[in-house]
C-alpha cells in the first residue's frame, strides 16, 4: 500500500493549540514523525501534541494511517522504520525498557488478541506485569489493583469467567481494564467502537469521558463515528495522506471542506445539542454496482 | 455474584502438588513391586536403604535383591520418571510458546537430528556399543542440538525471528532432510543394523546401572527449573507480540529462552531413550482438561504426571508381552490415542 502525498497539501509543523509557554503542560508531543514500511511511507512529518487530561479522537479514511500512529505511540514490536520524536511525559519514546515504556502508555487493540479459556481476572492481572518481577508473583497489592479496575468498570463478579464466554461489549471492557491496571497517564485504544451496537458505542464514549474527567487519564483513540468524536473529545485530529490535515476543536475541525478532503464525501454540518453533527452524502455520478446494458 | 468473585487469579493449589507427588509416589511403589521379580515392598525398600547414608546400618537385604533392585529396577524408573517429565514439560512448553495446542516436544527437528545421530553410530561404529562408554546418547544429543540449531539459523534467516511460523516451516525442513539423510544411510547399511536402528527409533528404557540417568539429570533438572519458572510468562504469550510487549514484556525473549530449554532438555531424554511419542501431547492436554488453560498449572503438573505416565508405560511395555518387551514408543501412542479421546469426549470444557 502506498501513499502518495498531495503536493498541494499543506504540512503542519506547528502545535495548533500550544503556545511554547505552555510545553509542560503537553503530556504527547509527536515532532516530524515519519514512518516508511517497505519502502512505503505511511506517515509523513506528522506532528501534533496533546496536553494533559485531553481526549483527542483521531480521524480519518481507512488505511490513512491511523493504526500506524497509534502503535507508534506503544512501544510493541515496531515494524518499518521510524524517524522523528515522540516524547511522553518528558521522557524520549520509545524508553530504553519496554517495561518503563509500559508504565507510560496503555493500548487497546482494536481486535485483541485472546486466549478463549483464559479467566477474565487473570487477563486484566498481565496489565500489572511491568510492576512485577519476571520470576515473581503478583502481590496482594496487584491483585487490589485489579479488583478495583474491574469494579470501576462494572466488572464485578466476571472475574472467574472466561474470555470466550464474554460478549463483544464485555470483552471490550475487559481489554480496557487490563489497559487501567499498567496505571499509565496515557491511554491509547484503536477503534473501540467499531463492533459496538449504539447503546454500547454510547457506553463506551461516556467510560473514556469519565475515565479522562474523573481520573486525568489522557486519552487518544481512533473513531470512525466523526459524530461521536464531536460529541464526545476535546480535540480532533484529522489525519488524511498520511500526515495531519486538521488538529483542533471539533467545530473547527469538522467542516464541510475538512471532510470532503478527508473521506471525499459531501456533508452537511449541523448543531444539534451543542455539539457539531455531520451528515455526509456521497455524490453518485453513476452506478457503484456496473450493469451491463 | 459477591466481590469474591473478583479476586479469581488462577494459581497453583498445593493440593494439585500434594496429589501429583502422592500420585508419582504410588507409581513408582507400583512399578518396583510389579516386576517379573515378585519383590515385596519391603524388600525393595530394604535394597534402597542400604544404599542411604543413615539408614544403611539397619537394613539387611540378599546380594541377588539388592543387585535387582539397585541396578535394573530403579535406574529405570528414573530413567522414565526424568525423561516423562522432560517430554511432557517440553510438549506443554512448546504448545505455550507457539499457540499451538497440537504442539510436541519434537516440532523443532531434535528427533529427527538425534535420529541421524544415533543411525551414524549403529552403522558405522556398531563395535561402539561395546565400550565401556556408550558414544549413542552423546551422538544422538549432538545430532538433535545441531539440527533445532540449524532449525534456529535457517528460520531467523527466512522470518524477521519475531515471527514463530518461520521457525516451525524451518524445522519441517530441516526434519525432512535429515530423516532423509537417516533413511539414505539406513539403505545402504545390513539387515541387523536397521534392526537396531529400529529399536531404538521406537524408544526405550533398558538401561544398566545409573550412567544414563546421571548423564540427563542436569539438563532435565535446569530446562525443568527454566520451565517452571516461565510459567506465568508463558500464559501472557496468548496475547502475541505487539500486545504482550504493551504491557512490558518481549514476547521474543521469554521464546527464545523456552525454547532453548526445552529444546536441550528434549534433545537429552531421546539421546538415552529414542522417540517416545505422545508423552508430550497427552499429558499436558490432560491437564489442560482438568484444570484448566493456565500454564501456571499446566508446566508443573506436566512435569510431575508425565513422569508417572512413562513409567506406567514402561511397566506395561515389559510385562505385556513378558518376557518380551515391547518398544515403549508403541506402547505410549497404543495408551495415548485412545485414552486421548475419552478425555476428549467425556469434558465439557473446550480445548
Amino acid at each position: 500500500m502506498t501513499i502518495f502525498l498531495d503536493k498541494t497539501t499543506e504540512i503542519k509543523t506547528d502545535y495548533p493549540d500550544f503556545k511554547d509557554a505552555d510545553l509542560d503542560q503537553l503530556l504527547v508531543r509527536v515532532e516530524k514523525l515519519t514512518v516508511t514500511r517497505n519502502k512505503n511511507v505511511l506517515l509523513r512529518d506528522v506532528s501534533f501534541a496533546i496536553a494533559k487530561g485531553e481526549f483527542v479522537a483521531l480521524v480519518g479514511k481507512n488505511g490513512v494511517g491511523k493504526t500506524t500512529l497509534l502503535q507508534a505511540l506503544v512501544d510493541g514490536d515496531h515494524r518499518g522504520i521510524y524517524q522523528g520524536d515522540i516524547i511522553i511525559d518528558g521522557q524520549k519514546f520509545p524508553t530504553n525498557s519496554v517495561r518503563e515504556s509500559a508504565k507510560l502508555v496503555a493500548y487497546v487493540p482494536q481486535m485483541p488478541n485472546i486466549s478463549k479459556q483464559m479467566l477474565v481476572f487473570d487477563y486484566v492481572m498481565l496489565g500489572r506485569l511491568p510492576y512485577q518481577s519476571y520470576l515473581g508473583q503478583s502481590t496482594l497489592n496487584d491483585q487490589k489493583i485489579v479488583g478495583e479496575v474491574l469494579e470501576q468498570l462494572s466488572l464485578s463478579g466476571f472475574g472467574a469467567r472466561p474470555l470466550g464466554e464474554l460478549s463483544g461489549g464485555e470483552l471490550q471492557r475487559v481489554v480496557i481494564a487490563r489497559a487501567l491496571a499498567q496505571k499509565t497517564p496515557f491511554l491509547i485504544l484503536d477503534e473501540p467502537t467499531t463492533s459496538l451496537d449504539i447503546h454500547h458505542q454510547l457506553t463506551m464514549m461516556e467510560l473514556l469521558y469519565d475515565l479522562c474527567r474523573l481520573q486525568n487519564i489522557t486519552i487518544l483513540c481512533s473513531l470512525h463515528d466523526v459524530n461521536l468524536a464531536a460529541r464526545y473529545c476535546d480535540r480532533i485530529t484529522m489525519l488524511g495522506c498520511g500526515t495531519v490535515l486538521a488538529d483542533g476543536p471539533p467545530e473547527q475541525v469538522l467542516t464541510k471542506e475538512n471532510i470532503k478532503a478527508t473521506f471525499n464525501v459531501d456533508a452537511k454540518i449541523y448543531t444539534l445539542d451543542g455539539a457539531v453533527t455531520v451528515v455526509a452524502q456521497l455524490q453518485r455520478n453513476e452506478n457503484i454496482i456496473k450493469v451491463e446494458e | 455474584m459477591g466481590r469474591g468473585d473478583n479476586l479469581a487469579i488462577t494459581k497453583l493449589r498445593s493440593r494439585d502438588i500434594v496429589y501429583a507427588i502422592v500420585f508419582l509416589l504410588a507409581v513408582i511403589v507400583f512399578a518396583s513391586v510389579t516386576g517379573p521379580a515378585q519383590l515385596s515392598i519391603s524388600q525393595v525398600f530394604a535394597a534402597i536403604a542400604v544404599h542411604l547414608p543413615i539408614l544403611s546400618r539397619h537394613f539387611h537385604v540378599s546380594s541377588l535383591d539388592e543387585a535387582l533392585v539397585w541396578q535394573l529396577i530403579m535406574p529405570r524408573i528414573c530413567l522414565g520418571l526424568l525423561v516423562g517429565a522432560m517430554l511432557a514439560g517440553a510438549g506443554a512448553a512448546y504448545q505455550g510458546v507457539f499457540l499451538n495446542p497440537l504442539a510436541d516436544p519434537y516440532l523443532l527437528g531434535v528427533a529427527s537430528g538425534a535420529g541421524l545421530g544415533a543411525t551414524i553410530v549403529l552403522i558405522f561404529m556398531p563395535e561402539a556399543l561395546s565400550w565401556s562408554f556408550n558414544p549413542l546418547p552423546l551422538a544422538a544429543f549432538v545430532g538433535g542440538v545441531i539440527s533445532v540449531t540449524l532449525t534456529f539459523i535457517l528460520g531467523k534467516a527466512a522470518g524477521s525471528g519475531r515471527n514463530s511460523s518461520s521457525l516451525l516451516l524451518a524445522g519441517i525442513a530441516i526434519a525432512a532432510f535429515f530423516t532423509a539423510a537417516q533413511t539414505f544411510l539406513q539403505q545402504r547399511s545390513s539387515q541387523g543394523q536397521i534392526q537396531d536402528v529400529y529399536s531404538w527409533i521406537l524408544g526405550s528404557l533398558a538401561t544398566a546401572g545409573w550412567s544414563n540417568v546421571v548423564l540427563i539429570l542436569p539438563y532435565v533438572a535446569i530446562a525443568a527449573i527454566i520451565l517452571v519458572s516461565m510459567r506465568r510468562l508463558l500464559d501472557a504469550l496468548a496475547v502475541g507480540d505487539f500486545e504482550s510487549q504493551s504491557f512490558g514484556l518481549k514476547a521474543s525473549t521469554v521464546r527464545g529462552i523456552v525454547i532453548v530449554a526445552a529444546t536441550l532438555g528434549t534433545a537429552a531424554a531421546v539421546s538415552v531413550s529414542g522417540l517416545i511419542g505422545f508423552v508430550g501431547i497427552i499429558v499436558p492436554h490432560m491437564i489442560r482438561l482438568i484444570t484448566g488453560s493456565s500454564y501456571k498449572r499446566i508446566m508443573p503438573l506436566s512435569i510431575l504426571y508425565g513422569g508417572a505416565f512413562l513409567v506406567l508405560a514402561d511397566y506395561l511395555a515389559r510385562t505385556i508381552l513378558y518376557p518380551e518387551e515391547i518398544p515403549l514408543g508403541v506402547v505410549t501412542a497404543f495408551l495415548g490415542a485412545p485414552f486421548f479421546l475419552i478425555v476428549l469426549r467425556t469434558s465439557k470444557r473446550l480445548i
